[in-house]
């Protein structure tokens, strides 16, 4: 049911008359369960992507079905974290969680929803948070709230846009283990589109992970690991070095070229 | 702790002393008993104390509400001695202060009945006019095409003062108090609507991403999430609002009441009793103060999510 086709899909901004085209006929299939990062340089048309997924945009170009449905706009069966300000800040943690729920089950009871709120805050370890507003927490414990809110909404496609970007690196490795566990324990196993730039944070989390370059996917590869990983572990690994390595060459590839663009 | 007893305190408290013992002389000029004068004095001391030893236990300044009363004390002594003892201002048109305070206690039914009536008013024209403009502005700044064709117009009509329209609206009205309460809704009316409809336009579009991931139809998006958006500058722009209604109201009564704040002042001033037309002053003051005051309250206990 979530699986995610994306067919000779193109994309352009236009500012100031100036068309930019950010997607160049892209294709991608993602699997039911599959959890795939999307990983690239600023700029590389990663988020554009998942936006379109989203809903948020409509493509120029090419279609894109969830499961055997077309995608024709926002709905509740794909569930979304942004980097910043998922949450509604006039809203506490449990209204929040709650909102997204009777968004998503518009028939489910207020006590029901909020029982099921409660859950899903305590799996993210935010159950004592509930009567706090967004401005009272850390990032890391606002970003807890949003994956509460997304799993929550039970929806079959998680679309994440660089959730864990803007925190420290203790609280991004807490929270990248925390959504693995989540995402493997939680009997289905959600489809998940996770857009990152951060190399380690890919190969920890992906089944596949789609390297992105101005409008285009130029490389998929796949990681191998069994779950859960630990980050330990993976490291001593021995084709680790070798995938890092791959994605490296990649990410330093694509900086020469520019590099020798802006040269000419 | 703070030491309360500082010389901004014992300044204020000489002055006080010396202007009472002036107000106990006799002076050049025959005036009304001094008593009423003397229970405003007090009444000032009063609150100068509340202030201090509020100012006490919350890390304020200890100096400006002493700073403050000293230059009252120093107003009154000036307004004291110059009318009363020695008496060489214009004996019309600047009233003795025991005569103006003795308005007070002669006429507060007619004060009173004034400052009700006013209130009245004000409330229904701030009330009506607050909430129209922004339950009308929230769907106009949201659709599109609403606020296309909206905008224009309300971008003409909000420039042109209220006061303009209140002769002809009292002329049209069935009644005076529901000509100038529609002055009242039309001066906070427009700029609320304008307001809206630019704070709506100018949402956050990471808020309203979040929204529309979530799916929300038009009634919840407006409900749920540009109503409580637009609040908290709903909210500071309160004292604002009152401000103009005050304006509104005072001269929509001046045009034409019979009763109220604005007819009191204007009536007194067509028959050049200037001593009421000061106490009606200080009542207006007074009341505008209260009301700024309650507003603030409401500014710091509504929105609790900021």
């Amino acid at each position: 049911m979530g699986a995610i086709s994306i067919k000779e899909l193109s994309f352009s901004y236009t500012d100031h008359n100036q068309s930019y085209l950010a997607l160049d006929n892209v294709n991608l299939q993602i699997n039911d369960g599959e959890f795939v990062c999307l990983i690239g340089h600023s700029g590389c048309g990663k988020t554009t992507l998942l936006k379109i997924l989203a809903g948020l945009m409509l493509p120029d170009k090419g279609e894109i079905r969830l499961g055997d449905r077309l995608l024709q706009g926002p709905g509740t069966d794909r569930a979304v974290v942004f980097q910043h300000y998922s949450l509604f800040p006039w809203m506490t943690v449990l209204q929040n969680v709650e909102f997204g729920i009777r968004q998503a089950k518009k028939k489910m009871p207020k006590r029901q929803a909020q029982q099921l709120a409660l859950k899903y805050l305590d799996k993210v370890g935010m159950a004592a948070f509930s009567a706090k507003y967004p401005y009272q927490l850390s990032g890391g414990m606002q970003q807890r709230v949003a994956i509460a809110r997304a799993l929550a909404m039970d929806a079959e496609i998680l679309l994440l846009d660089e959730p864990f970007g803007a925190l420290d690196t203790k609280r991004r490795k807490d929270l990248q283990r925390l959504l693995e566990q989540l995402w493997n324990n939680g009997g289905q196993r959600k489809t998940v589109l996770f857009v990152t730039h951060d190399i380690d944070e890919a190969i920890l989390l992906a089944d596949r992970i789609i390297f992105m370059r101005p409008g285009k996917i130029t490389a998929c590869l796949k990681v191998p690991y069994e779950r859960p990983r630990k980050q330990e572990e993976i490291s001593k690994s021995p084709n680790y070095e070798k995938l890092k390595a791959d994605l490296q060459q990649l990410f330093y590839l694509d900086s020469e070229l520019k590099k020798h663009e802006e040269d000419l | 702790m703070k030491k309360i007893f500082n010389l901004p305190f014992l300044v204020a408290h000489l002055l006080l002393l010396i202007l009472i013992v002036t107000v106990l002389q006799q002076g050049q000029k025959a005036v009304q008993p001094n008593t009423a004068f003397l229970v405003g004095i007090g009444l000032i001391e009063l609150l100068y104390l509340y202030k201090l030893w509020r100012a006490r236990s919350k890390e304020k300044s200890l100096k400006a509400p002493s700073d403050i009363v000293v230059l009252v004390w120093i107003f009154l002594l000036i307004w004291e001695i110059t009318v009363t003892q020695l008496n060489i201002m214009h004996p019309v048109l600047v009233p003795a202060p025991e005569d103006v305070f003795h308005v007070f206690p002669t006429q507060y039914r007619t004060l009173l009945e004034g400052v009700v009536s006013s209130l009245q008013l004000l409330l229904i024209g701030f009330f009506l006019g607050l909430s129209f403009g922004v339950i009308l502005g929230l769907p106009v700044g949201w659709i599109p095409r609403l606020r296309d064709v909206c905008f224009p117009i309300a971008n003409v009509l909000a420039p042109i003062p209220p006061v303009v329209f209140a002769p002809y609206l009292i002329a049209i009205m069935p009644t005076f108090r529901s000509a100038s309460a529609l002055v009242i809704l039309l001066g906070i009316f427009w700029p609320t609507l304008l307001g809206m409809i630019i704070r709506v336009g100018s949402i956050d579009r990471r808020i309203l991403e979040s929204a529309r991931v979530l799916n929300v139809d038009n009634r919840t998006m407006v409900l749920k999430i540009l109503f409580p958006y637009v609040l908290p500058g709903v909210v500071s722009g309160l004292k604002v609002s009152l401000t103009t209604s005050v304006i509104m109201l005072t001269f929509a009564e001046m045009m034409g009441a019979t009763k109220g704040m604005g007819f009191y002042i204007i009536n007194y001033t067509h028959y050049a009793n200037y001593t009421n037309v000061v106490a009606g002053f200080i009542v207006v003051g007074v009341v505008v103060t209260f009301l700024n005051w309650v507003v603030g309250i409401v500014q710091t206990k509504a929105i609790k999510w900021q």
